[in-house]
C-alpha cells in the first residue's frame, strides 16, 4: 500500500477519535454539577482556594454541617478581629476532615484548628454522594489522592475522580442553563468564608421523644484513628486543636452522653480543650423557636451569629486567637468579606420573609 | 400411532412439570426477623415505606429530617404506641431501616417485650452475640438487638446489618 | 477485572502493545503471561485449580499419545504379518490400553467441577430431605469456585477426548497447552474453542495487520455497546420486576420475557464480541458462538445458533457418544422388542436428549431452576419433533406458506417467546415463583392498566430516556444483525476508513454517555462470566 494511502487511512481513524477526545474534554465540565442552586455544599471545598490565596487564616474550622452552619467568620472578624475560615462539608466524615486540614496546610498554617466531634460516630463511608461533595472541588495533590482512597465506598472507582465524566455521564438530561453558564467560567461564591447562610426560621418542635438507645456506644476505631492523626498533625505543625460539639441536638442527630464521656477522656489524655455547647445553648441566648431553619437540626444565621459571638470570646480570651484589626491589608480583605456577608444576609432574609408573607 | 405420540408428548410434559414442582422450595418472603405490629401488619427491614406506613394507620407523631447536602428524600421516624418505625430514602424509594420497640404494650413474634428477663430472651432466641450487657442476633441482612439494664430488656431494635 | 473496567482496557492495550513488540516467536509467551496475570487478578486462590486441570489433562493426553505411538510403531512393524482380524483386534486392544488415561483425566476433572460447583446444591437437597425427619442437617461447606471453571474444564476435557479420538495432536509443551486452556479473553465465558482450531494459531507469527486491528477493535466496541447500552440498561427493569414477583405480575412478566432476552443477548453476545474482537486484534480467529439466534424458526434451530460452542460440546461429547453407547444400544434393542417399533425407537432418543439437556442445565448452574430450564428445553425439542408430521400435513395443505416472510416472522417470534419464557427461570432463580409469575400473564390483566400514565416506567425503575435508549439501541442491533446475514456489517464498515472512524467515534460517545455504568447504575458483571 502506498504511504499516502496509509496516511489517509490512519487519518480517517485518528481525526474522528481526536474529535471524540475534544468533545469529551468539553462535555466533562458541562456535565459536572455546579453546586450553586442545588447542593451548594458541593462548592465549599473549592471556594477555600480563592480565599486562602487572598489572605491567611488564624483559625480553621473543620467538620460536618455543624461547622458550616454554625460559625460565621465575618462575625468573628467584626467582633474579635479573628481571621478564620470554615472548611466544613455536608456529612464531612473524620477522614475528610483530616485531609481538608492537610490540604489547607499546603497553603497556610493556622494557629488554631477547631474540629466538631459529631462525625466521629461514623466509622465507615456512608454515601457516595457526600464523597463527591467533599472531594470533587479539591485541588489535585497527594492529599487529594489520599482523601479519595480513604473515602471511597465499595461501589466507587478512583478513575471517576480523575475523570468525573465517568460519574456524571448520565446527567445530560438534567442539565440546566447554570451548567452551561459556569462550565468554563467562574462560579459565584455560595459561602461566606465557608459559612453557608440559612435565613429561614422553622422552629424546633417541642418533642418529648427520647433518643434511641444504642447497643454499643464505643466510637468507631477507624474514626478515632483519624482523630489521632488530626491531633498528631496539629502537634507537628504547632497548631492548637480545639474539639467542639455544636449546640444543636436534634433527635435524628443525637449526641449521647456516652460519646461525650469518650471525647472528654480523649481531650484530657491529649491535653486538648473540648467544648460541648449543648448545655450552654441557653447561656449563649439560643432560642430554638427562632434560631433554626429546620426544626432544630441546624442553626440558621441568627443562631449561628449567637454561637459565633460566644465561641469567639472563648477563642480570643482563652486561646489567644489574635486580633488582626490593626493590620490594614487584612482589614481591607475582611471588610469586603463582611460587606458581602451583610449583603447576602439582607438579600436572603428578605427572600425568607417573603416566604412567610408572600 | 397418533395416539401413542400424543400420549408420549403428554407424558413428557407431565414428567417435566413433576420435576419442576418436585423442586419446590417455597418462595422466600424475608430473610431476617420480622416484627408484627399489634394490628397484625408484618414489617420487615428493607420493606417499602408505602407498603408499611399506610397499613399501620395513624401514627402519634412523625419526625422528618432532611439530609445535609440537599439530596432528595427525608429520614423519617414514625411514632406509634409502643414502637417506632424508621424509614430512609433508597434507590427503590423510602424503605424501613429500623423498628424500635419502646414499651411493653407490644412484643416480638417470639413473645419478648420490654421488661423480659435475659434468660427469657436467651431461651427464645438462643445465645446470640453479646455486646456488653446487650444481645444481638443476626439473620439474613438484618439484626435484632435487645438492650438490657439490670438484667431486663429496656429496648428492642430491628435494624439493617 | 471485568471486561468493561478501565483496568481491563489498560491491561488489554498493554498486552497488545507488548504482543506486537516482542519477536514473533515469543508472542505466545506474552499471551501466556497475560493470561495468568489476568486469572491471578480474578483471584489468586483460583490459580492452583486451573493449574491442576492443565497439568492433569496434559499428562493424560501425553499418556494417550505415548500409547498411540507405541501401538502405531508395533502396527507398522508387524502389519505385514497380521491378518485383518488380528489388526482389528489389536486396534481394539490398543484403544482399551489408552482408555484409562482418558477416563482418569475426565473423572478427575469432572470430580473437581462436581465437588466445587455442586456440593452446596447436593447437600442443600440432602438437608431438605433430612428436614422431613426432624431437626437434623449436614453442614454445607463453603467452597471456593474458581471463575470460569466450567469453561476451562470443558475446553481441556474436549482436548483430552479429541486426543483420544485422534482428532487433534497432543501438545508436548505444557506451557503451550496452558495457554490454550487459560487464554485470557476466552477463559471466563468462552467460546469453547477446539484445540485443533485454536492452538496452532497461537504459535504462528502474527504481524500487526490493519484489517485485524480495525475489525477486531470495532467488534470490541460493538460488544461494549451491546453490553453497556442495551443489556445493562434493560437489566435495571429486569431487577425491579424480579424483586417483586408477587406485585409485578401479568404484563410485567411479559415485559420481563422481552427485556431479559435483550439483557442476555446484549450481555452474552456483547461479551463474546469483545472476546472475539480482542483475539482478532491479535490475529487470532476464535470460533463464533452465535449466528443470529433470535431469527430462529424453531427451538432446535435456536440451539444451533445460540451458544454454539457449548451446544456442539454437548452434541459431540455427550449426546452422540451416549446415543451410540453400548447400554443405549441394548436399551434400544430391548425397548423395540418390548414396546414396539414406534415407541421403542424413541426411548433411546428421548433418554439421550433428556440426559443431555439435564446436564446442560446443570452446567449452567447448581440449582433447580437451571435443571428445570434444561429439561424444558429438551422437552420442547422432543415435542416439536413429535409434532413434525402435523407440521408437514399443515404445510402440505398450505403450500408456499413456509416461504412467506410473514410466516417466517411468526415462527421467529414464536421461538423468541418460547425460549424467552423458559429463560425467565434464570431471572427468578426459583421454580415455583417463576411458574406463578409466568401464569399471571394469562390472568392478571389489571396490570395492563399501569401502562397509562408514568406508573409503568416508575415500577420498572426506568426513566423515559432509558426506555428510548433501550428501544433505539435494540433497533440498531436488530438492523445490524439483519444486514449481517448477507454481509457482515462490521467488515463492511472497517473496509471504509472514514466510515470506520466515524462509527468508532459515534460508538464511543454513545457508550460513554448512554452506557449504564458508574454510580447509580448498579451495572453488573457479565452474566456468563460470573455464573460459571
Amino acid at each position: 500500500m502506498k504511504t499516502s494511502n496509509k496516511i489517509i487511512r490512519a487519518s480517517a481513524l485518528i481525526i474522528p477519535l481526536l474529535l471524540v477526545v475534544a468533545f469529551l474534554i468539553c462535555a466533562t465540565p458541562i456535565l459536572q454539577p455546579k453546586y450553586i442552586t442545588a447542593s451548594p455544599e458541593g462548592s465549599l471545598t473549592a471556594e477555600y482556594y480563592d480565599a486562602v490565596k487572598e489572605t491567611k487564616h488564624d483559625v480553621l474550622f473543620i467538620g460536618d454541617c455543624e461547622v458550616y452552619e454554625s460559625f460565621v467568620p465575618a462575625v468573628l472578624w467584626e467582633e474579635y478581629g479573628i481571621s478564620s475560615y470554615v472548611r466544613g462539608g455536608a456529612q464531612q466524615l473524620v477522614w475528610h476532615s483530616y485531609y481538608m486540614l492537610e490540604d489547607a496546610l499546603r497553603y497556610e498554617t493556622p494557629k488554631i484548628v477547631v474540629f466538631n466531634v459529631l462525625a466521629l460516630k461514623y466509622g465507615e463511608p456512608q454515601k457516595e454522594a457526600y464523597n463527591r461533595l467533599a472531594l470533587d472541588g479539591m485541588e489535585w495533590s497527594e492529599t487529594k489522592v489520599g482523601a479519595i482512597k480513604a473515602s471511597m465506598t465499595e461501589e466507587e472507582s478512583f478513575t471517576s475522580y480523575v475523570w468525573p465524566f465517568l460519574r456524571y455521564h448520565s446527567r445530560w438530561n438534567q442539565l440546566t442553563a447554570e451548567d452551561f453558564k459556569y462550565a468554563f467560567s467562574d462560579k459565584p461564591t455560595v459561602s461566606d468564608s465557608g459559612y453557608l447562610m440559612q435565613t429561614d426560621i422553622v422552629p424546633a418542635t417541642e418533642g418529648q421523644e427520647t433518643p434511641r438507645p444504642l447497643v454499643d456506644y464505643t466510637l468507631p476505631k477507624a474514626a478515632m484513628e483519624y482523630l489521632d492523626r488530626i491531633t498528631k498533625l496539629c502537634g507537628e505543625k504547632n497548631m492548637e486543636l480545639i474539639l467542639i460539639k455544636a449546640p444543636t441536638n436534634a433527635l435524628a442527630y443525637h449526641w449521647y452522653d456516652e460519646w461525650d464521656e469518650q471525647i472528654l477522656a480523649y481531650a484530657a489524655k491529649n491535653g486538648l480543650a473540648y467544648y460541648n455547647f449543648i448545655p450552654h445553648a441557653e447561656e449563649m441566648g439560643l432560642d430554638m423557636s427562632t434560631d433554626t431553619y429546620d426544626k432544630g437540626v441546624h442553626l440558621n444565621v441568627y443562631g449561628a451569629e449567637k454561637l459565633t459571638r460566644y465561641f469567639g470570646k472563648i477563642l480570643a480570651e482563652e486561646h489567644h486567637a489574635p486580633d488582626r484589626r490593626q493590620d490594614v491589608e487584612l482589614s481591607r480583605v475582611w471588610n469586603r468579606r463582611v460587606a458581602a456577608y451583610n449583603e447576602r444576609k439582607t438579600q436572603m432574609a428578605s427572600v425568607s420573609q417573603s416566604k412567610i408573607n408572600p | 400411532m397418533n395416539k401413542t405420540l400424543r400420549m408420549l408428548a403428554v407424558l413428557l410434559a407431565a414428567l417435566t412439570l413433576t420435576l419442576c414442582f418436585a423442586s419446590c422450595g417455597g418462595s422466600k418472603t424475608s430473610d431476617g426477623y420480622t416484627f408484627k405490629a399489634p394490628d397484625g401488619t408484618e414489617i420487615a427491614i428493607g420493606a417499602l415505606h408505602d407498603d408499611v406506613i399506610p397499613k399501620l394507620g395513624d401514627y402519634e407523631s412523625v419526625d422528618k429530617t432532611d439530609s445535609c447536602g440537599g439530596f432528595k428524600g427525608q429520614d423519617c421516624t414514625y411514632f406509634y404506641k409502643g414502637f417506632r418505625v424508621y424509614t430512609t430514602p433508597s434507590d427503590k424509594g423510602d424503605v424501613v431501616n429500623m423498628i424500635e420497640l419502646t414499651d411493653d404494650s407490644v412484643s416480638t413474634p417470639e413473645g419478648l417485650t420490654i421488661g423480659s428477663a435475659k434468660d427469657a430472651v436467651i431461651k427464645a432466641m438462643g445465645n446470640g452475640t453479646a455486646v456488653g450487657e446487650n444481645l444481638s442476633y443476626e439473620k439474613g441482612d438484618m439484626k435484632l438487638v435487645f438492650i438490657f439494664r439490670d438484667g431486663a430488656v429496656t429496648n428492642i431494635q430491628y435494624m439493617a446489618k | 477485572m471485568s471486561f468493561t473496567s478501565a483496568a481491563f482496557l489498560i491491561f488489554a492495550a498493554l498486552t497488545l502493545l507488548v504482543y506486537y513488540t516482542v519477536p514473533k516467536r515469543g508472542q505466545w509467551i506474552v499471551l501466556l503471561v497475560a493470561s495468568f496475570l489476568f486469572y491471578w487478578a480474578a483471584g489468586g486462590g483460583y490459580l492452583p485449580f486451573i493449574a491442576v486441570t492443565i497439568l492433569s489433562t496434559w499428562l493424560c493426553a501425553l499418556g494417550i499419545r505415548r500409547r498411540d505411538r507405541l501401538d502405531e510403531a508395533y502396527l507398522a512393524e508387524h502389519k505385514a504379518d497380521m491378518t485383518k482380524e488380528e489388526r482389528k483386534a489389536f486396534k481394539n486392544g490398543a484403544k482399551k490400553k489408552k482408555r484409562p488415561y482418558l477416563v482418569g483425566g475426565l473423572v478427575f476433572n469432572f470430580a473437581i467441577l462436581g465437588v466445587l460447583k455442586y456440593t452446596g446444591f447436593v447437600l442443600g437437597g440432602v438437608n431438605d430431605l433430612l428436614s422431613l425427619f426432624g431437626d437434623v442437617s449436614v453442614t454445607v461447606p463453603s467452597l471456593i469456585l474458581p471463575l470460569g471453571i466450567s469453561y476451562y474444564i470443558f475446553r481441556s476435557t474436549a482436548y483430552l477426548i479429541d486426543v483420544y479420538w485422534g482428532k487433534t495432536e497432543a501438545e508436548g509443551n505444557i506451557a503451550k497447552y496452558a495457554l490454550f486452556v487459560s487464554f485470557f479473553p476466552a477463559v471466563l465465558q468462552g467460546p469453547i474453542s477446539r484445540h485443533k482450531d485454536l492452538a496452532p494459531q497461537f504459535f504462528t507469527p502474527h504481524k500487526a495487520e490493519w484489517s485485524n486491528l480495525t475489525e477486531g477493535g470495532l467488534r470490541v466496541l460493538w460488544g461494549f455497546f451491546k453490553k453497556m447500552v442495551v443489556a445493562d440498561t434493560a437489566m435495571i427493569a429486569v431487577k425491579m420486576i424480579v424483586s417483586s414477583p408477587t406485585k409485578l405480575t401479568g404484563m410485567y412478566v411479559l415485559f420481563l420475557i422481552i427485556l431479559y432476552s435483550a439483557v442476555i443477548y446484549g450481555d452474552f453476545t456483547g461479551g463474546i464480541d469483545m472476546t472475539i474482537g480482542l483475539s482478532r486484534m491479535m490475529g487470532l480467529r476464535l470460533a463464533e458462538n452465535f449466528d443470529h439466534p433470535f431469527s430462529s424458526h424453531s427451538t432446535q434451530e435456536y440451539w444451533n445458533r445460540w451458544h454454539m460452542t457449548m451446544g456442539s460440546y454437548f452434541t459431540d461429547y455427550v449426546f452422540n457418544p451416549l446415543s451410540i453407547s453400548g447400554p443405549m444400544k441394548k436399551l434400544s434393542k430391548w425397548s423395540r422388542e418390548k414396546l414396539g417399533k414406534t415407541v421403542g425407537m424413541r426411548v433411546p432418543v428421548y433418554l439421550a436428549t433428556l440426559i443431555t439437556w439435564f446436564l446442560t442445565g446443570l452446567w449452567h448452574g447448581a440449582s433447580w431452576n437451571f435443571i428445570v430450564w434444561g429439561l424444558l428445553n429438551g422437552a420442547v425439542i422432543l415435542i416439536s419433533r413429535e409434532l413434525a408430521p402435523l407440521y408437514a400435513k399443515f404445510h402440505k395443505r398450505f403450500p408456499g406458506l413456509r416461504e412467506k416472510a410473514v410466516y417466517g416472522g411468526f415462527c421467529a417470534l414464536r421461538t423468541f417467546f418460547l425460549m424467552g419464557s423458559i429463560r425467565i427461570l434464570d431471572c427468578y432463580r426459583d421454580v415455583p415463583v417463576t411458574f406463578k409469575a409466568f401464569g399471571s400473564i394469562f390472568y392478571d390483566f389489571a396490570s395492563w392498566g399501569d401502562l397509562a400514565g408514568g406508573k409503568f416506567l416508575h415500577m420498572l425503575g426506568l426513566e423515559l430516556w432509558q426506555c428510548v435508549v433501550i428501544a433505539l439501541a435494540t433497533v440498531v442491533v436488530f438492523l445490524v444483525c439483519h444486514r449481517s446475514k448477507t454481509k457482515p456489517v462490521l467488515t463492511e464498515i472497517s473496509e471504509r476508513p472514514w466510515l470506520l472512524g466515524g462509527v468508532c467515534a459515534l460508538l464511543i460517545v454513545i457508550i460513554l454517555i448512554f452506557g449504564s455504568y458508574g454510580i447509580g447504575f448498579d451495572a453488573g458483571d457479565f452474566i456468563y462470566q460470573t455464573q460459571f
